[in-house]
């Protein structure tokens, strides 16, 4: 019973579905900050969440190796993505093209492939699972994709987080990108963004 | 997770969900309506094709190199008793791969496993090994003997 339990929770019309959750993740691309609600009520085994399987089911398959953290690691979800995705997993985050974590497990942003000047989309995407409950910095952003600026709070990350994207974003147009999924919807921060931290916001970033 | 079961060893399973791969859609049905199974199931994933690109080796142990494509039909079923089939199938009948994945469910079953082995899976295996041999004999009969060539004294 554990098993059909298990690989029931993904796209029930995968065509139809991932087409919503793609225009859901396309929307978040295209208006950095804003958290998109994501309706399909995808069920992947714990500790992972509907939003997260939502951004991994849509944009993974087999040619993108995906690295878990540890808490997102276990054999059940492995079931789950390898059934739903067929991507290989990595354990060498240099290696991977999606990163998957929770906000308390965010690798060394520097340990991500940002991609070459010949080719800047063989970087990572990263996707950090938020909590809701948590607190967490409020950043501003700016940049294409905002009329004037636009704010963002993502429950459990905090200012050390949003320094080293920050590190990352002056890569541009090197760089990961960032999805957050979060407790009500979809949000991302792409490489593009200037991102500024609340306290030095006189001085810009 | 059914390794409990020593009769879902992976080589088992290999077997049983290759012969019904390979088998022909109307030998599988009606073995299927004789065993007069009604399992109750749901779809993991609908049946869907697509292509596969198949690789061969220059006598078997060559470099690999790229055959051609074929088509290919999927599916997976959860059987109500907990039991996951899986089945890819050569062509583009879906019931086909649907009903092959409900085999490769109950055949992971213990209950079922022996009654199915006998219904099912040994006659379509003997069935393929049969035209196999068939198509063997027949191109035996075709061999080029050249040892009669370079001798060519035999008169």
């Amino acid at each position: 019973m554990m098993n059909t339990h298990l690989l029931a929770g993904g796209f029930t019309d995968a065509p139809a579905e991932s087409a919503i959750a793609f225009r859901t993740l396309l929307n978040a691309m295209a208006n950095p900050g804003q958290v998109q609600a994501q309706p399909l009520p995808l069920n992947p085994p714990a500790p992972m969440t509907a939003n997260t399987a939502a951004a991994i089911l849509t944009l993974v398959d087999n040619d993108t190796p995906l690295w878990l953290c540890p808490t997102l690691n276990n054999g059940d979800i492995q079931s789950f993505l390898k059934f739903h995705t067929g991507a290989p997993i990595t354990y060498d985050v240099s290696q991977a093209a999606f990163v998957v974590a929770t906000t308390e497990t965010v690798p060394n942003l520097k340990s991500l492939p940002i991609g070459t000047a010949e080719y800047p989309d063989r970087s990572a995407t990263l996707i950090v699972q938020a909590a809701g409950d948590a607190s967490g910095a409020t950043i501003t952003l700016t940049g294409p994709g905002i009329r004037d600026r636009q704010d963002l709070q993502i429950a459990g990350l905090e200012d050390g987080f949003w320094r080293a994207a920050q590190l990352n974003n002056a890569l541009f147009p090197l760089g990961a990108d960032f999805i957050f999924a979060c407790q009500d919807g979809i949000a991302a921060c792409p490489r593009s963004v200037t991102i500024t931290m609340a306290e030095n916001e006189a001085g810009g970033a | 997770m059914t390794s409990t079961n020593p009769a879902s060893s992976i080589p088992a399973r290999q077997r049983w969900m290759s012969v019904m791969a390979k088998a022909d859609w109307t030998d599988l049905k009606s073995a299927w309506d004789h065993c007069g199974h009604q399992p109750a199931f749901s779809l993991l994933r609908k049946p869907e094709s697509g292509l596969v690109m198949v690789e061969g080796r220059m006598g078997g142990t060559g470099a690999p190199f790229n055959l051609g494509e074929m088509t290919v039909t999927r599916c997976s079923v959860a059987l109500d008793n907990g039991f996951t089939g899986h089945a890819y199938v050569m062509g583009r009948n879906q019931q086909h791969a649907e009903l092959a994945a409900i085999c490769d469910a109950l055949m992971q079953d213990p209950a079922h496993h022996d009654q199915l082995e006998q219904a099912i899976i040994a006659p379509l295996a003997e069935h393929h090994a049969a035209g196999k041999r068939q198509a063997s004999t027949k191109a035996a009969a075709t061999k080029v003997d050249f040892f009669t060539l370079v001798r060519g004294e035999d008169e």
